[in-house]
């Protein structure tokens, strides 16, 4: 990887992040506050496309320093990533050798970004970031943009794992009774699904559905049985909007552990959307795979994996802010 | 070797593998990152239909284009071809998508991108922050004086009515009306007040979530 300088991120500014600085600056009754309206705009668009062209979603439409109320009070400048909590975007003068954090952003952030304008506020440096906050913070205090993608990651991680419930008590598939026969709710092999939904036609044609059996990684000749079922999941925020269908093949080996494959397919496309998410969770919430669609994938599959009777693990399934958990056991 | 030779391949190197990163991943996060900062330091970007356009009004459509074009080569590496060099496409696509850069100037009647008189370029520099908007908006004052008189009148005694616990002489209405009618610092109203720094911030932060739906109603048009 080529070293040109220290990570940081310059962005030329928008028309819109021009017009919209503007308009939050003739808002103002004070020149002082005008012009923190001004710089604080900036910042915040600077911040959200960086993080836009990292692949993240901010919500810009949630910044309260937008509202056209906060900032008559308040020297704010917050960005919300949905599903994590909000950054505040610093402007920082040209020559300046602090980042300043005024008071009234100490709580419910989780990090500051320091955003360094040239004179003529066409462009703007991302320098650098820091998690907790400080009321004066010299620049070269300033962690490194190249750790900032690996900090959101931590705090998605972690965010994630709060949000699950606890096993007990949600509804647990329960695996071994599969190979019995046993029906679980929601579960059904591809033909009846097929039969019962025709406008999941596309798979069909699928890679890797043959006679609504899935073509098996599993070792077939160590297998006593095996059975697949599928389950549609919706993933979107309008009903059908982004339905899939996941689908796990199990095969009880001679020592009596149960392999496992799990699939995601379009269900009503050619191709999964992009970025959509698959994890495997431990009972505890950690992460033990995860895999994503990168937009041309017919399907997405964890590496198959094998437990015994009574281990339990989960499936989390996540696209843009719909996360959907399920609970299995074998 | 070649040197423009060599820092296309150091590009393409970081496309490919930001490409092979999961997307979301930290890696393609970074490898994303060092790309458009070698972008951007390339020197290597294209400046379509320069000769067209008055120096002032072109920096403003090019940096438009620009912006547009990294956030696609962001969003879109995925598609890059390999087989092309990075700068190639980066300037196939900046070429184009200053075309719709040129359209939307007229489209969205961007009229004070005119050129002629430097106060109308868009946007200001921070020398001009140091002076009030050149042609107060009429609009503008009217709001401001809204909101001053929602704040003193509160019409329906929302702002009187909360206060920070056991301190009832310290109302939001009494908040509100010294930060933005008198002008008042935080730290010194917290000083005059006497009330701690966090305790006053936290008092009016959570109220005026609350409190923006009356907000809104008594001062949007």
């Amino acid at each position: 990887m080529s070293i040109h300088s220290p990570i940081t991120f310059t962005v030329p500014l928008s028309w819109e992040a021009q017009v919209q600085a503007q308009h939050h600056r003739a808002q103002q009754v004070t020149l002082e506050k005008a012009k923190k309206a001004y710089l604080n705009t900036l910042a915040v668009y600077a911040v959200d496309y960086y993080l836009r062209c990292l692949g993240f979603k901010p919500d810009l439409s949630r910044s309260d320093c937008t509202d056209q109320i906060s900032l008559h009070f308040l020297d704010i400048a917050d960005l919300l990533l949905p599903n994590l909590g909000k950054l505040e975007c610093r402007p920082v003068l040209p020559g300046a050798e602090v980042l300043e954090i005024p008071s009234e952003v100490h709580e419910d952030r989780i990090g500051y970004l320091a955003v360094q304008f040239t004179q003529s506020l066409k462009q703007a440096t991302i320098l650098g970031f820091i998690p907790d906050p400080l009321h004066q913070v010299p620049l070269s205090h300033l962690k490194s943009l190249a750790t900032f993608p690996e900090f959101l990651h931590d705090l998605r991680q972690t965010t994630v794992v709060e949000q699950l419930e606890p096993f007990q008590g949600s509804a647990v598939v329960e695996l071994g009774q599969w190979l019995e026969g046993v029906v679980s709710t929601g579960w059904q092999t591809l033909d009846t699904l097929l039969n019962y939904h025709p406008q999941c036609v596309m798979l069909r044609s699928q890679p890797g559905l043959e006679d609504g059996q899935l073509v098996t990684l599993l070792d077939t000749a160590d297998q006593a049985a095996h059975t697949s079922k599928v389950k549609l999941v919706d993933l979107g925020l309008q009903l059908g909007e982004q339905t899939v269908m996941l689908m796990l093949t199990l095969a009880l080996k001679e020592d009596r552990t149960l392999s496992t494959q799990v699939r995601i397919y379009p269900a009503r496309h050619e191709h999964l959307p992009p970025q959509l998410q698959l994890r495997m969770l431990s009972e505890t919430g950690d992460v033990l795979q995860e895999v994503w669609s990168r937009g041309q994938d017919n399907y997405i599959q964890l590496k198959p994996f094998s437990g015994e009777r009574g281990d339990r693990f989960r499936l989390q399934m996540a696209l843009d802010e719909i996360c959907v958990t399920e609970n299995f056991v074998y | 070797m070649n040197q423009a030779h060599t820092e296309d391949e150091t590009l393409q190197q970081l496309a490919i593998q930001a490409q092979k990163s999961p997307p979301q991943s930290p890696e393609r996060h970074q490898c994303l990152q060092q790309l458009v900062s070698d972008i951007l330091h390339s020197g290597k970007l294209g400046h379509p239909a320069i000769g067209n356009y008055p120096r002032e009004v072109y920096e403003e459509l090019y940096n438009e284009a620009l912006q547009r074009t990294l956030i696609k080569v962001c969003t879109k590496i995925d598609q890059y071809n390999c087989a092309h060099p990075v700068m190639a496409w980066v300037n196939h696509s900046l070429k184009y998508t200053f075309i719709d850069v040129e359209q939307s100037r007229y489209r969205h009647g961007m009229t004070y991108i005119a050129g002629s008189m430097k106060n109308q370029i868009l946007g200001c520099s921070l020398d001009d922050l140091d002076h009030p908007p050149p042609t107060p908006n009429r609009d503008d004052q009217s709001d401001a004086d809204r909101l001053r008189q929602f704040l003193v009148e509160d019409p329906e005694g929302c702002l009187r009515k909360v206060y920070v616990r056991n301190r009832p002489e310290i109302t939001f209405q009494r908040v509100a009306i010294a930060i933005y009618v008198e002008d008042q610092s935080w730290t010194q109203l917290s000083e005059s007040l006497d009330i701690s720094l966090p305790t006053l911030h936290s008092f009016f932060n959570r109220n005026l979530q609350k409190l923006k739906p009356y907000f809104k109603k008594y001062i949007l048009p």
